[in-house]
């Protein structure tokens, strides 16, 4: 089976189908125009019409064909970094967005992709008096402030 | 005549010290993240957006559309140094500039791009100055159908010009339009797609979307094999110069790439990747001695880097004249224009004549900033290389999240960008394109309106779509674009065959 075409169609069909069905309340002509609901109705069908025609052409096709997924320590690698910018989001309002950064690239250059502890901590620092400077002292962009005050 | 004056007026606003300081800000910017694998133009224009809050919109765009053409020049460099294009547009530039540098002749690889580019970028300049105000003034016949069925143009000829299945282009961009449509409807205000969530009121954030696709998701994706330090082919300064034969082979190429780079820049969707690639196949096609190509041809690196940065200009002329980016890089452009509160179309070359050809200035400007950059000074960039990706990456990340929280001061932004990050990531896992994604994201409001517009003036009849002349010509092209890729399997499928049939 072709899961390279197969998956993204069956998935745009699932979301064609909430489209619609969170539309469906909606009402799709509104006097002597198209209503709220018209547009998205339309784009749904269309995408339902376009994840069949992908479906069919995998069927036609043939064959399998797989995505190239990593190996198991490039997997760990992407699957560590999601995680570690997952939990930047919770973080930044209790240690701030500046320190967040901060300890996620240390966590990042040293715990996942294995780099010497020097380096790692000053490119971390750097970056982040970097971030610091343009978007707080220049740019005066009110990021999150932890108990550091950055 | 008309056309000069109002250039010359642009420079006035271009050589302000402002302005100047920016676009030289930009084309430097931009020829680091040309320089950098795992982010792209489009996303190192989303990324380094939020900068440009509080500066004069005229001057935040020169050096948004500086970073745009300077990553053609910046990509060149990864490209011939360690085989690996900075961005996309480079990529043919790897196949034959690579081999050059092998061969001892990095420095005429990279002098030879530089010159190029340079050149055809020149050239798209000037003709982007006269074809906008035409194509503007054209454009002011246009009304609401005729807006639909362009924008509806752009999203079929990104599929169909593109590489890869049409299919899954058409898919993607159905895709933008869908997170498009969350938020209010554009006409009543009335509330979809929200499911109760109050962050989703204000709709999906172009600038999140953009930046976890594109840059994010590339990130994630570059971190999957281990990165062994790169050392990349010296160069040094004397070796930058071009001999006699060396010019004499190329300015051929340098002036076909260009034309061709402006020709493809022109059509909405495709961009500077299909621009280089075509720009290569016709040199090869052309040349007396097509054998070379592959295995060091100076005059293939000529062609495809004039070709992707005169495209890069050339993707200008509807974005400005007709407010349809005309590839991903001027979909981010102009997503910019909205957020710096000009609203784009046909009437912006009227109403905002200043910003206009003030931009076209700068970007001559700009470009004679980038030769100057690259010339003399390509070794000192090429050091940049030695620089691991594993120091650069979390970095990339880092500020992609900030940048993300800064244009709406909202970390529910921050998570709409990782998880755009996602999937961005399981995008190039599955081969489906990103650029009709952010391409639809950035035309889906004007097409829904203008066409619930057209709608409205015809009384709920489609029919206008064909009674005008001009919309009946869109609509035509429209289903040529959608025909194309069908015509384009079935000649491959009968060469296939001929070819079965002579063995």
């Amino acid at each position: 089976m072709r899961i390279i075409d197969v998956a993204p169609a069956s998935v745009m069909l699932g979301i064609s189908a909430v489209v619609w069905g969170g539309t469906r309340e909606l009402p799709y002509w509104a006097d002597f125009t198209p209503g709220p609901a018209f547009f998205p109705r339309w784009i749904a069908g269309a995408g339902v019409l376009l994840s069949v025609i992908l479906l069919l052409q995998a069927w036609r096709a043939g064959g399998v064909a797989k995505p190239e997924w990593p190996d198991k320590p490039g997997a760990i690698r992407v699957g560590l970094t999601t995680v570690g910018l997952i939990l930047c989001v919770p973080l930044a309002p209790y240690l701030g967005f500046v320190a967040t950064a901060v300890v996620f690239m240390v966590a990042m250059m040293m715990g996942i992709l294995r780099r010497r502890l020097l380096p790692s901590l000053l490119t971390a620092l750097g970056t982040g008096g970097l971030i610091y400077a343009v978007f707080v002292l220049w740019l005066k962009v009110a990021l999150p402030a932890g108990p550091l005050g950055i | 005549m008309e056309t000069l004056g109002l250039l010359a007026h642009g420079f006035s606003t271009a050589l302000t010290p402002e302005n100047l300081f920016a676009t030289f800000i930009g084309c430097l910017l931009g020829q680091f993240i040309g320089i950098l694998p795992g982010i792209g133009p489009a996303a190192g224009i989303a990324l380094l957006l939020p900068i440009t809050f509080g500066v004069k919109a005229t001057t935040a765009l020169m050096m948004l559309s500086g970073i745009m053409y300077g990553a053609m020049y910046g990509g060149t460099l990864t490209s011939v140094l360690i085989n690996v294009p900075g961005e996309a547009a480079s990529v043919m530039t790897a196949v034959d500039g690579h081999q050059l540098a092998k061969q001892g002749r990095a420095g005429a690889a990279l002098s030879v791009a530089a010159i190029g580019s340079f050149l055809a970028g020149i050239g798209a300049v000037l003709l982007l100055a006269f074809l906008c105000p035409i194509l503007g003034d054209f454009a002011l016949k246009f009304n609401a159908p005729e807006f639909f069925l362009l924008a509806t143009l752009g999203l079929t000829m990104t599929a169909s010009l593109g590489s890869g299945s049409a299919v899954k282009a058409l898919l993607m961009a159905v895709f933008g339009i869908m997170v498009a449509l969350v938020g209010t409807d554009p006409m009543v205000g009335t509330v979809r797609l929200t499911f109760g969530e109050l962050e989703l009121m204000d709709g999906i954030d172009f600038i999140p979307v953009a930046v976890g696709i594109f840059g994010i998701g590339e990130v994630l994706s570059s971190l999957e094999p281990s990165q062994a330090d790169v050392i990349p082919i010296k160069t040094k300064l004397k070796d930058l110069w071009l001999t006699a034969k060396d010019w004499a082979d190329c300015r051929m190429a340098i002036l076909r790439g260009g034309v061709v780079g402006f020709l493809v820049g022109l059509m909405p969707g495709v961009g500077p990747v299909v621009a280089s690639m075509l720009a290569y196949v016709i040199e090869r096609r052309v040349s007396k001695h097509p054998e070379r190509f592959g295995k060091g041809a100076l005059d293939a690196v000529a062609a495809a880097e004039s070709a992707n940065n005169a495209a890069v200009h050339g993707a200008m002329v509807p974005m400005l004249a007709l407010g349809i980016p005309g590839s991903a890089a001027t979909a981010v452009l102009l997503a910019a224009l909205v957020l710096l509160g000009i609203r784009p179309g046909p009437m912006l070359m009227t109403q905002q004549a200043d910003l206009v050809w003030g931009l076209i200035a700068s970007m001559l400007i700009g470009n004679i900033m980038l030769i100057f950059m690259n010339l003399p000074f390509a070794p000192a960039f090429a050091m940049v290389l030695r620089v691991p990706y594993d120091y650069l990456a979390p970095g990339i990340l880092v500020v992609s999240l900030v940048g993300a929280f800064a244009t709406t001061l909202s970390l529910f932004n921050v998570g709409i960008t990782i998880f755009f990050g996602i999937i961005g990531y399981l995008m190039i896992k599955f081969n489906l394109p990103r650029a009709p994604i952010v391409l639809a994201i950035v035309l889906a409001p004007m097409m829904e309106s203008a066409l619930r517009q057209s709608l409205m003036l015809s009384s709920g009849s489609p029919m206008i779509f064909i009674q005008r002349p001009i919309a009946a010509v869109l609509l035509v092209l429209v289903f040529v674009s959608l025909s194309l890729p069908f015509f384009r399997r079935k000649t491959v499928e009968a060469k296939g065959d001929e070819l079965d049939g002579t063995i």
